[in-house]
């Protein structure tokens, strides 16, 4: 066994470890346990860190790839398959590597910072524990090296996700966020579990590797509609993990949990799982399939983003922003422009953690306030928080020197790129909502921060509720002085707290991705990270595009400029030396798509991806100056609507009311699946039940009311009928029996008598015979 | 002295015969229960001497064993007999057979 | 062996018979131990037990040892019938891996059902010997391999079964007892007019008679060509099937057979609806894959369809029912259909992958329900209702009954991680695989998400948020501000004590373990599966023809 695998097995385990621990002993240790949690995490960062090292940046190998697996089931010799297990297993590849050290790094610094946050809470310890599991599933997902492994620790971070949603389950609207959660992600993964079992049908396998490797051998045997719905299927399971459209509804919702909850689960790791997944299976997605993760990437982009302007509760502002930022990541693979969408998971989640850490710290501040409204000028009181908040809003607003400048703008240009290989028209809707989102993201971002850390604090501006959802959050925190709330109570947080925020925001500036701040490609994750070749054919140079020829043409000539993934994939499908393009190739799958370049000659499908890639190339420079303008217009309009008043927002929300009141209430989609699938599911539910009850058991009980009847007519015809004969019978004997019962005497003599009169009758019968 | 002397097979048969019809007369004709009981027992002795003759004369002894067995029986048959007579007594403070007849109802 | 393991409860029964009335004691503790003894024989036999014999149908040569284990083969009833031949009745115990997986599940319920069985106060004397009697006749159903043998210890069951509802139940338990009753009856009296014609079909390669051995009827070769029920028969046989198909599914239950189910659950006191669901159910199932399945494969073959879709309905209609119920003990009991509906999708896939799923499915169902009835059982000792709007907020005053019941919940409604996943995962990657299935799966896939909403739902009720203003209990505040909570006259431990502990945790244990590494069991019913679908498969019908 490697030692990276050994390694990434104590990794996998030990948050499990905590968990365990803390879930049985909490109230048993001191200060709850708080410390194994924080301490197992800080273990598990290292040696991630040290995977992640030795990985990236020691190997710096693009085609990096290490895997272990062992029999988990084994089915025995199955009839017309043949000798079948089921197998588990670890890959560790530089996704992989990127990928356990930027979960662990942000999951330990959310424990760090939940000492803090959560202290006094009565269920403290067993909030720890929880964390655990969270971390152990999450790194289950990213180090599986199966579709079934992955299915698992997808549910498991479900689980997780339902209880951390509902930590305060006294509150009804937790209670029902975290039901809405889970049950929202169950729709998502029966459909990844469909697209699961498509493949399985086709090939007993679950392991990524052997899947590919059938398919790159053209061994799928239902057609290319089959294998279009498995890759949306399987996108299905993201698009209920990740919130995209049209199962978006329940990230915003989650947010009843605690912030660090929200921070880790709600926007940098969990909800990221999704674009991750759709990462991993990325090489078996059709065209037509990437066109409608595309799409649906778009929608959700913009989607989210118009609802994010006007939502006042800050942690509902991140979380449509979030929702809008995954939409991107979606987009960005929809595409093609997978290590862009890759890179802007890892940039997104740091400075997205940065964010929600911050806003726990204002919530924490304010004594659990959470409206904008009420918030103002914390600018003074909360350096810390205030410097690190706005670095963390730029990188999402996407400002050049930023990280979210580098990787937003990877993906824009790979729209642009996208929608000029696919010979724009309709395509080009997608880079404009990307654009057009990126506008507003800046736009609501400088909202918010004008709002919480600029002007005079709007605390006392409150209308006293009792209700408000902000109170009784946690029962011991003293707010006695709530509503009072003068903002000189408001102190920048401790260094437990303060900490996290601080190393999340160094995460967020350009130069830890790339010395150019302007290119992320020339910076080590794209290098790392690169497209893999397809291994199902792509019906661009079949279907007729009109660039297809061109596309392919401009993709042998400028093999420099795209990555050596393609330009590998497709020299194979031309040169003879496989095994050696293999060794060199980005991933194991290059050279399964290799040896299906080869046995189906031009039939392999890379000419698409080269041209995706070549014109998303070209749009660098176009891209960057699109989404800068963009940008500076999204932020010069939140100043002039909310610095210098120049547009007055209440006015224009009451002159474009029903535009606004449509983003308020989120377009209507809760009420919407309010309205239809929940009260028809119980619709449904009660007339089946009456169904059940009435018709069904009617039935059973109406056949036991006619065997009765039926009981009772047999019962007439036995008791005149057949007991008629019996009495009749009885009556014929009784009457003989009354004559022959006179010979009956009952003395003995008589019978001698009788007995002697025949044995005498007898004798004198004889004799007569004997004398005639 | 012949007659004496010589002693036949029809000897014992007319004697046994005798008997016979003593017993018969006595249980067709008495009311008593205890005379009727009487008149079996000369009947079973009847069955007796009759055994016993065709045994002296046809050589075996399977008569013999018979007449035991007779003896045998008889005795526990006129145990039986009288208890149930007894018994009768006790119930119906009569032994007269004609006047026992409430099982013919 | 299995004579023994059979035959224990029955002689703890006889025990009890002389154990005076008044003595509850030790009463209870005798069918304890008879239960654990029960329970060590088992764990023995799968010791034994050699998963590399696949059973099903005989060794090469038609003996069936080399293929079953543990065999017990006696004559037991020789009748001459003159014209009609002659009626060889054999004692004929033996096991596989289909009957193995159950006699273990039966022993592990058994000791459960013992334990809950505790606070019964009501002749307590008449229960446990009916209540060893069930478990000697679920027993002898699970390692019978005569067919005679099988009907006597099916129909066994039912009287034990009748009382103990009867007897022992809720307010309308005679309406419940003589439902169920009447159910079983009417589908087994056809049974055995299935197993006469089957007698007089079969002829037992070794001794050259007619036979009721399970063994000889497994294989198709031992069949008159002429006979009532031989291969060229063909509407006998179809017609065989279904009624044989119909006695089984009344057990399962299926629908449109299961209204006895929610009834009798609701009526049964808390260790019968363990019994219950635990391992009676598992008999219609064991049936079909004993007897229904293998002796007509043919017709097997031709109803998969049918056999799916009654699947289907089971699971998706099952759900929606649960989702309407009031009662926690009847949505519970829907939710049983809904799951056995698996079982039956899985049969319908009739490969190994289904197969597996299915008879794993069998096994976990038995110890997930268990412990959803014996939860429902736990409040409704405390509160003397099972109204879901009755509680709320729980989680907070029992922490520890909720931290189970979320498991529990959890694995019903198929969490990966516990085992009911593996089973319900595995159901669905064979009744996918085959293609008769395909359709009936992707829409089977729904009950997933209706299995989540009715329990997450329930657990929401009951558990989170706070005290609802009609709860069946009394919220008090301490002088520290501590809320507690008192139900009216209970007078144990709020939260689960420690007889409930010593039921629930080892269930608890087996759930998550077989959810993590299900080898233990799946290593000893592959073999049996993969001939079982080798039997079953059209190949081998075609070689008959």
């Amino acid at each position: 066994m490697h030692s990276l695998i050994q390694l990434s097995i104590a990794v996998l385990l030990l948050p499990l470890l905590s968990f365990v621990i803390l879930i049985f002993f909490n109230k048993r240790l001191p200060r709850r346990g708080d410390f194994v949690g924080v301490g197992i995490l800080g273990t598990t960062f290292a040696l991630s860190f040290y995977i992640f090292w030795s990985v990236v940046v020691q190997a710096y190998d693009p085609a990096f790839r290490v895997a272990w697996d062992f029999t988990w089931i084994d089915f025995g010799n199955v009839p017309g398959v043949g000798p079948l297990e089921i197998r588990m297993g670890i890959v560790i590849d530089n996704l992989t590597a990127i990928m356990l050290a930027m979960v662990t790094l942000i999951s330990f610094l959310v424990h760090l910072y939940s000492t803090g946050y959560m202290s006094g809470d009565p269920r403290y310890g067993r909030f720890f524990a929880f964390l655990g599991i969270f971390t152990f599933s999450m790194l289950g997902i990213v180090l599986a090296d199966n579709l079934f492994a992955i299915y698992i620790f997808w549910e498991l971070v479900g689980l997780s996700s339902y209880l951390l949603i509902g930590f305060y389950f006294e509150k009804d609207s937790a209670a029902d966020a975290q039901k809405k959660a889970f049950l929202a992600n169950r729709v998502g993964d029966i459909g990844m579990w469909l697209g699961i079992l498509i493949l399985y049908s086709q090939f007993h396998t679950f392991s990524y590797q052997e899947i590919f490797a059938n398919l790159a051998a053209g061994k799928f045997g239902l057609g290319e509609a089959w294998l279009t719905a498995a890759g949306i299927l399987l996108f299905m399971g993201c698009v209920g993990k990740s919130a995209q459209f049209p199962l978006h509804v329940w990230l915003p919702d989650a947010m009843e949990g605690p912030t660090p909850v929200s921070a880790l689960i709600h926007a940098a790791t969990m909800v990221a799982a999704g674009v991750y997944f759709v990462a991993r299976i990325f090489v078996l997605l059709t065209a037509d399939a990437l066109h409608v993760i595309a799409f649906i990437g778009a929608v959700t982009a913009f989607m989210a983003a118009t609802i994010a302007i006007t939502q006042h509760d800050i942690k509902r502002v991140l979380a449509y922003s979030t929702v809008s930022q995954l939409g991107y990541m979606v987009l960005g693979l929809g595409v093609g422009a997978y290590s862009a969408a890759l890179f802007h998971l890892v940039t997104h989640a740091f400075f997205k953690a940065c964010l929600f850490l911050g806003s726990g710290a204002i919530i924490h501040a304010m004594h659990h306030e959470q409206d904008m409204r009420w918030m103002g000028g914390l600018r003074k009181p909360m350096p810390w928080t205030f410097a690190t908040f706005t670095l963390a809003t730029l990188a999402l607003a996407g400002l050049p020197l930023t990280s979210g400048f580098m990787s937003k703008d990877a993906i824009l240009a790979g729209a642009i790129g996208f929608a000029a290989a696919e010979g724009g028209g309709i395509y080009w809707i997608i880079p404009f909502l990307g654009f057009f989102s990126a506008m507003l993201t800046a736009f609501y971002m400088g909202r918010q921060i004008w709002l919480v850390f600029f002007g005079e604090s709007r605390t006392h501006l409150k209308p006293a509720d009792p209700h408000h959802h902000g109170h009784d959050a946690h029962g011991s925190h003293g707010h006695d002085d709530h509503h009072a709330g003068e903002s000189h109570g408001v102190h920048e947080v401790a260094w437990n707290m303060r900490a996290p925020l601080v190393i999340l925001a160094a995460l967020s500036v350009f130069a830890v991705y790339s010395p150019d701040p302007l290119d992320g490609a020339k910076g080590w994750f794209l290098k790392m990270v690169q497209t893999p070749a397809t291994v199902v054919g792509s019906p661009g140079n079949t279907a007729g595009h009109e660039s297809s020829p061109l596309a392919l043409h401009e993709g042998r000539l400028l093999a420099e400029a795209v990555p050596p993934a393609q330009h590998k994939a497709e020299s194979d499908a031309h040169s003879e030396g496989v095994a050696s393009e293999a060794a060199s190739g980005v991933h194991a799958e290059a050279a399964g798509a290799a040896a299906h370049g080869e046995a189906h000659g031009h039939e392999f499908s890379d000419p698409r991806q080269a041209a995706i890639a070549h014109e998303a190339h070209a749009a660098h420079w176009p891209a960057i100056m699109i989404s800068s303008v963009m940008v500076v217009l999204g932020i010069s309009l939140a100043f002039v609507v909310y610095v210098f008043r120049i547009i007055d927002p209440e006015k224009t929300a009451r002159s474009i009311r029903p535009l606004y009141l449509y983003s308020f209430n989120k377009w209507y989609w809760d009420e919407i699946y309010d309205a239809t699938f929940i009260k028809g599911s119980v619709l449904i539910s009660k007339i089946l039940s009456w169904f059940d009850a009435n018709i069904v058991d009617g039935i059973v009980n109406g056949v036991g009311a006619m065997t009765r009847r039926v009981g009772f007519a047999t019962g007439g015809f036995d008791k005149y009928v057949v007991d008629g004969a019996v009495n009749f019978t009885a009556f014929l004997v009784n009457t003989s029996g009354g004559v022959l019962r006179k010979l009956q005497t009952g003395k003995v003599q008589t019978y001698v008598v009788l007995l002697l009169l025949a044995v005498i009758g007898y004798f004198i019968y004889y004799f007569t015979q004997l004398i005639y | 002295m012949e007659l004496l002397t010589n002693i036949g097979l029809n000897h014992y048969l007319t004697i046994s015969a005798l008997l016979f019809g003593f017993g018969l007369f006595a249980v067709m004709t008495r009311r008593n229960a205890i005379v009727i009981l009487m008149g079996v027992e000369l009947i079973l002795n009847a069955a007796n001497i009759n055994f016993l003759a065709f045994s002296k004369y046809s050589g075996g002894m399977e008569g013999v064993m018979f007449s035991l067995f007779i003896i045998v029986l008889a005795a526990a048959e006129a145990a039986i007999a009288l208890a149930i007579v007894i018994n009768i007594y006790k119930i119906f403070r009569s032994v007269d057979v004609s006047s026992i007849d409430t099982m013919k109802e | 062996m299995l004579s023994l393991i059979v035959f224990l409860p029955i002689l703890a029964g006889l025990v009890i018979l002389a154990v005076p009335s008044s003595q509850k004691q030790i009463i209870r503790i005798v069918s304890l131990l008879a239960a654990i003894a029960q329970g060590v024989l088992a764990v023995l036999i799968w010791r034994g037990y050699d998963a590399s014999m696949p059973g099903i149908i005989a060794a090469e040569g038609g003996a069936p040892e080399g293929s079953f284990q543990f065999i017990e083969r006696l004559p037991w009833i020789n009748l001459d019938l003159g014209g009609f031949g002659s009626l060889n009745i054999e004692y004929f115990l033996g096991v596989d891996g289909l009957s193995i997986t159950m006699v273990i599940l039966t022993a592990l319920i058994s000791i459960i059902g013992v334990l809950s069985s505790w606070p019964i106060q009501k002749q307590v004397k008449g229960y446990f010997i009916l209540y060893n009697l069930l478990a000697t006749a679920m027993m002898g159903c699970f390692v019978a391999l005569d067919f005679f043998l099988f009907y006597v210890f099916w129909e066994l069951m039912l009287l034990p079964m009748y009382f103990l509802i009867g007897i022992w139940g809720g307010p309308n338990r005679e309406y419940a007892a003589i439902k169920f009753f009447l159910y079983t009856l009417f589908g087994s009296v056809f049974m055995l007019l299935v197993m006469i014609g089957l007698y007089f079909s079969v002829i037992d390669p070794l001794t050259g008679n007619h036979t009721f051995s399970l063994v000889a009827m497994a294989s198709q070769e031992n069949y008159i060509k002429d006979a009532i029920l031989g291969p060229e028969s063909m509407m006998w046989r179809y017609a065989a099937f279904i009624v044989l198909f119909v006695g089984f599914a009344i057990k399962v239950p299926m629908f449109p057979f299961h209204t006895w189910l929610p009834d009798a659950h609701v009526e049964a006191p808390t260790p019968i609806s363990v019994i219950l669901a635990g391992v009676l159910l598992k008999l219609g199932t064991y049936g079909m894959m004993r007897i229904n399945f293998p002796l007509f494969p043919e017709v097997f073959q031709a109803s998969l369809y049918a056999i799916g879709v009654l699947g289907a309905i089971n699971i998706i209609y099952g759900a929606f029912c649960a989702l309407a119920q009031q009662d926690l003990k009847k949505m519970v009991a829907y939710s049983s259909i809904s799951h056995m509906g698996y079982v039956l999708l899985g049969l319908a896939a009739a490969n190994s992958e289904g197969m597996v799923g299915a008879l794993y499915q069998m096994f976990n169902h038995g110890t997930i329900t268990s412990m959803l009835f014996l939860l429902v059982g736990v409040i409704y000792d405390r509160a003397h209702t099972r109204q879901i709007d009755k509680f709320g907020g729980l989680a907070s005053y029992m922490p520890v009954y909720a931290a189970v019941v979320t498991i529990a919940w959890f694995a019903s409604l198929g969490l990966p991680g516990l085992s009911g996943f593996i089973s319900e995962a595995f159901v669905f990657v064979g009744a996918f695989s085959s293609e008769t299935t395909r359709n009936i799966a992707i829409v089977s896939v729904l009950g997933i998400v209706f299995g989540a909403a009715y329990l997450l739902w329930s657990l929401q009720r009951m558990f989170l948020g706070k005290r609802k203003a009609d709860a069946a209990y009394d919220l008090e505040v301490d002088a520290d501000g501590h809320e507690h909570i008192h139900f009216h006259d209970w007078k144990g431990k709020l939260d689960l004590d420690a007889r409930e502990l010593v039921m629930l945790v080892p269930l608890a244990v087996i759930v998550i373990f077989l959810g993590i590494y299900p080898m233990p069991v799946l290593g000893m019913l592959t073999s049996s599966i993969n001939k079982l679908v080798e039997v079953l498969s059209p190949v081998v019908m075609t070689a008959l023809n």
